[in-house]
């Protein structure tokens, strides 16, 4: 323990999901951690789950670390390329680059990845993508619309846009869809647009050294407002400028949807919940602006 | 991995102590049970074959948890490239054909891809976010050959992905 015997008993007094939001702003902080307080947190969290009877069986997983785990060469999501071993250090924080999600990705195929997670339940036992995004149009969550959804090409264009308002200016889309801010670090990485007959899909990426953000637009001629159909599952709403935007986790990523008239929205990401909001603010000349 | 009996000691003692709290981290970020296990599980792994950075640091619990940290960040990009992988080789199928098929069996479009079983295996990380145990369990298979499989799975994937970045 710190010999400075700092007082760390303020944290007792926030409820878990404060204390799992301040190790979530740790984890991505690039700050030093001060190490006492996030031990502290780690207790006091793993002391009330004991008292809620929700403890782990440390004795047990003891016994599934040695029979699974233990004797590894690396990690078992790792993937390898040769058989061969690698040396097992902990491997610190790369500064590398984010891949580009985006290629030629059809705007629809991310909207309905994003789309497709928001379908269910964070307790779900099991569910088949697949069969969700192949019915990604139907009723299980989507957007209902008045005009028709389908697509008779869908080209990538060529041309560069420096800025997504700018893309979205180029084709005329007039409401605010586009942030106005970003959490510090990332920056623009690639926009894409791609087009059909009735659908222009618009596709931002930013990225820092450990993260993406990804910003999607879906303009729909011949549409005059979405309504956002729910399941039963129970998103957060977050309203702004009078549009409701839903957030929703999955795993450890945050995502929003939301429609803006002939628009449905979507921003994706692994930044805490409480820097998404601030981004969707800035749609709007709401919050902090960059 | 050459650890004497009363490192193993110091170990397991760390471990039993230190479990429950790194499995909390590690839920806080991930918000999952099973993968959260799976990253301590992991850390200590990494633990075990570094026994005498462990115990001669200053702070072994802070060590643990510094470990955890990298663990779960290499978690995250692994995951995310994997899921890219799957998305980008859908992308590079004829979509609007999977978008119009709603009675059609998706998988039966992707059987040529990586044999039903080992597309089945990608699926189940990319987008169930289940754990290597809990797909072993799920097939009865040990965890060592469950991972094998899905490093497998996912060479063959990316050999049909032409346009995939590494």
């Amino acid at each position: 323990m710190s010999d400075k015997q700092k007082d760390y008993s303020k944290f007792d007094q926030l409820s878990t999901e404060e204390l799992e939001t301040l190790l979530r702003n740790d984890f991505e902080s690039d700050e030093t951690s001060d190490m006492d307080a996030v031990l502290y947190i780690m207790e006091v969290i793993a002391r009330r789950k004991q008292e809620a009877g929700e403890n782990p069986d440390a004795k047990q997983a003891w016994k599934s670390f040695n029979e699974n785990y233990r004797h590894n060469t690396h990690a078992v999501w790792e993937e390898v390329e040769d058989e061969a071993e690698i040396p097992s250090k902990p491997v610190s924080r790369k500064k590398k680059r984010i891949p580009v999600w985006l290629r030629v990705l059809g705007v629809a195929a991310v909207v309905a990845f994003v789309v497709s997670f928001t379908s269910i339940a964070k307790d779900a036992q099991s569910f088949n993508l697949w069969q969700i995004v192949a019915q990604w149009t139907s009723e299980t969550f989507g957007f209902s619309q008045n005009g028709s959804n389908t697509q008779d090409t869908n080209e990538a264009t060529n041309k560069q846009y420096n800025t997504l308002q700018e893309a979205l200016d180029a084709y005329h889309i007039k409401e605010k869809v586009a942030p106005t801010w970003m959490p510090k670090g990332y920056e623009l990485d690639s926009i894409e647009v791609t087009e059909s007959p009735k659908v222009i899909y618009f596709a931002a990426s930013y990225t820092n050294e450990n993260g993406y953000i990804l910003v999607t637009v879906k303009n729909i001629e011949g549409t005059n407002g979405a309504s956002f159909e729910k399941d039963g599952s129970d998103p957060e709403v977050f309203e702004v400028y009078g549009i409701e935007h839903y957030l929703m986790s999955n795993s450890d990523s945050e995502i929003a949807v939301w429609t803006n008239g002939a628009n449905e929205c979507s921003i994706s990401t692994f930044v805490p919940r409480d820097e998404l909001k601030k981004i969707i603010q800035s749609i709007y000349g709401e919050g902090e602006e960059g | 991995m050459g650890i004497n009996e009363k490192q193993e000691e110091k170990i397991e003692q760390l471990y039993l102590e230190m479990y429950a709290l790194l499995l909390s981290y590690a839920n806080s970020i991930l918000k999952n049970d099973s993968r959260a296990e799976e990253a301590v599980q992991e850390t200590f792994r990494i633990a075990c074959t570094k026994p005498n950075d462990l115990l001669s640091s200053k702070n072994p619990k802070g060590w643990l948890t510094n470990t955890l940290k990298n663990v779960l960040w290499n978690m995250r990009k692994d995951y995310a490239k994997t899921q890219k992988m799957v998305i980008g080789y859908i992308q590079e199928q004829e979509w609007d054909t999977i978008g119009d098929c709603d009675e059609i069996e998706v998988d039966i479009l992707y059987s040529d891809l990586a044999g039903c079983k080992e597309y089945q295996l990608i699926k189940k990380i990319a987008f169930e976010h289940k754990s290597i145990l809990e797909i072993s369990r799920e097939l009865g298979i040990s965890v060592e050959a469950c991972s094998k499989r899905i490093q497998r799975a996912k060479k063959r994937l990316r050999k049909k992905f032409k346009n995939y970045e590494k």
